[in-house]
């Protein structure tokens, strides 16, 4: 490891930049976009469009993203109003769960990481989609009573996009750069801390001692399951940290990092801790886990 | 309370800082080393991103004097986005924004060369670091050199993950090998060619390109298309032996090579450093010593074949080095146009 030499800390310094900036404009792109949802569009839209059938619902559900695309960390919060509002439960966990990647910025940016290798690209949505969906229909199954905690509902009564907002348009931009800020910055602070440990990886560990994790068959996907759970990196600039580990890593491991990570992540179980109760929380934790392994395995396997 | 004039406090310094974003991008952008980091593609992108930045700075600037002048409290926007409280806490976030703002004003801009491909590893064998599925008649794939265990890159097609080099895959690589070890399967109508240059769906272009570059005396690695070009020859390297290739890169070892040794390389970039890779051929030249790491040449040798640590791979007898002064962008990126044209026609 020619760790701190001169030349290793320039490497770090040249690689650290180049992800944080490559990343940069998909990250600003999800911020801005998901600020003009909240600010715009009202969340009894939403509540009308999924159907009642529920095979239908969780489809819709899963697909939801395209339309609404908000990075998860507005995910959470929009998705515990909907279903305190009549969206039901499932519905919201597979929108929890594929919003994050099922959207178009999402796409593009993975696109744009993986360009000599579409089907990653096409793996991850399709893969997404159907976790999503799958664990959508095990919580409906298997449910019974209410997971979410009660609670704070009451929480200064303000409601976004509803009637009782004082609703001119200026007022409505100066709300949507306010909330991009503040996401931004929440947002920023993931992107920037997994870029430096991931260019720290790159620049000091020699991919020779990588290689042996990332050739493994349950071991390179575990890695990278801890790997995504850790960094908690924001979907729309996690391709460009997946890309780096091309050729290191096993195709299919990185299909694992690029679809649990947005799915269940550290600040995102954080998040759904405040929401649902643990012991649901921890549930969902094990099958999205399951899921996503075996859907990745199968999927390297046969395709990638 | 002064929790409004706190809160002006935490908006302008998220102003700053996202102006410093803004203003180190223009002054890569002025200096032109933005290519440093990223890729051409995305270039146009992260300029807007520049832009977006300055708009929010702005933003955030007006709220914070806004709220620092005012008389009560601004209703938040209570969705999840206030700073935490904790003054540790807003050290380390605010610090952390801060740390690729002091490395990149601090530290020079450095093109990646030797030591980065040191780290990475560099890749000898183009064809197998490249091909995520290609046609079972590869000659069998060996990784680079600088890894310890012989292992696979990203998947080639029916490998498990876990095994190592697959044995000779089928009986047209053994076509492919020439008769004798000095020269090329000498062969020039389409038929015998076609056994020479066998593709499946993914590598019809490459293939086509080999059988061109098959009939030329000389051929040429340019800049543009180079990982395709390193990648055909590698592919095809037995129709190759005792051709004459001209190169260009940088000049790169590791330290079990001899003096008469050295690797001219260059680095490919799909969208940033952190996904580029070193690639390269291994060069025999007996004053190879004369070249310190990093020196930039054109190269003509003739190409054969060699092994390097347990693998076979191409190794350059070198026949004419010129030292060049090191172009702009010293990377390369995917090809994306007509490869008629990295023959020299179209």
């Amino acid at each position: 490891m020619n760790l701190l030499s001169a030349e290793g800390l320039g490497t770090f310094k040249t690689m650290f930049i180049s992800i944080v900036l490559e990343a940069l404009p998909f990250l600003l792109l999800g911020v801005f976009v998901s600020s003009i949802m909240q600010a715009f569009i009202p969340e009894s839209w939403i509540r009308r469009i999924i159907p009642r059938n529920a095979l239908l619902g969780v489809a819709v559900a899963s697909l939801l993203g395209i339309v609404f695309p908000v990075c998860e960390c507005g995910m959470i919060p929009v998705v515990r109003r909907l279903v305190s509002k009549g969206m039901p439960l499932y519905a919201g966990v597979t929108f929890i769960l594929a919003g994050p990647i099922v959207n178009p910025v999402v796409y593009s940016s993975t696109f744009a990481a993986f360009q000599s290798l579409p089907q990653l690209v096409y793996a991850r949505m399709g893969l997404a989609v159907a976790v999503s969906a799958v664990v959508g229909l095990i919580v409906l199954l298997v449910t019974k009573d209410n997971p979410m905690k009660q609670a704070n509902f009451a929480h200064a009564g303000h409601s976004h996009g509803e009637a009782s907002h004082p609703a001119g348009p200026g007022h409505r931009i100066e709300e949507m750069l306010k909330h991009a800020g503040g996401e931004l910055f929440d947002m920023g602070k993931y992107l920037i801390l997994g870029s430096l440990i991931t260019a720290a990886i790159q620049a000091f560990i020699p991919r020779s001692e990588l290689i042996g994790i990332g050739q493994g068959e349950f071991g390179s996907h575990l890695f990278m399951m801890g790997f995504a759970f850790i960094l908690s990196i924001c979907s729309t600039s996690d391709a460009f940290v997946a890309s780096s580990f091309l050729g290191t890593f096993s195709v299919g491991s990185l299909l694992t990092f690029l679809v649990f990570g947005p799915m269940l992540d550290f600040k995102g179980t954080l998040m759904l801790l405040s929401v649902f109760k643990a012991r649901f929380v921890l549930f969902l934790f094990v099958v999205v886990a399951l899921c996503v392994l075996a859907g990745s395995i199968v999927t390297g396997k046969l395709w990638l | 309370m002064h929790e409004h004039r706190g809160r002006a406090l935490h908006d302008f310094i998220r102003a700053v800082l996202l102006a410093g974003f803004s203003i180190y991008i223009a002054r890569l952008v002025s200096i032109d080393k933005l290519h440093y980091y990223i890729a051409p593609k995305m270039i146009l992108y992260v300029k807007l991103s520049a832009l977006g930045l300055y708009v929010l700075a702005g933003y955030l600037l007006y709220s914070a004097i806004k709220q620092a002048f005012a008389k009560k409290r601004q209703n938040d926007c209570d969705c999840g986005h206030e700073p935490p409280k904790s003054l540790f806490m807003n050290v380390a976030v605010y610090g952390l924004f801060a740390l690729p703002l002091l490395l990149g004003f601090a530290m020079p801009d450095q093109i990646m060369g030797s030591s980065m491909a040191s780290v990475k590893g560099m890749n000898l064998n183009a064809a197998s670091a490249q091909q995520t599925k290609g046609p079972s008649s590869l000659p069998p794939p060996s990784p680079s050199p600088s890894e310890s265990a012989a292992l696979p890159e990203a998947s080639p097609p029916d490998v498990a993950e876990t095994s190592g080099p697959e044995e000779d895959p089928s009986s047209s690589a053994d076509a492919s090998k020439s008769p004798d070890s000095g020269g090329a399967v000498a062969a020039e109508d389409e038929e015998s060619l076609d056994q020479l240059f066998p593709a499946d769906e993914f590598s019809l272009n490459l293939a086509k390109l080999g059988k061109k570059l098959y009939r030329k005396d000389e051929v040429q690695v340019q800049e543009e298309g180079f990982l395709e070009m390193l990648t055909v020859l590698d592919m095809y390297r037995y129709n190759y032996i005792g051709k004459t290739v001209v190169i260009s890169g940088f000049v790169y070892r590791e330290d079990d090579m001899g003096d008469d040794q050295f690797v001219v390389a260059r680095i490919a970039m799909q969208c940033c450093s952190a996904d580029a890779m070193p690639y390269g051929f291994l060069v025999k030249w007996g004053k190879g010593a004369d070249y310190a790491d990093d020196t930039w040449i054109t190269l003509t040798g003739v190409l054969g074949l060699t092994d390097y640590n347990g693998n076979e791979i191409i190794e350059l007898n070198a026949r004419k080095i010129t030292i060049i002064n090191p172009p702009d962008d010293p990377y390369v990126y995917p090809y994306f146009d007509n490869f008629d044209k990295l023959a020299g026609e179209a």
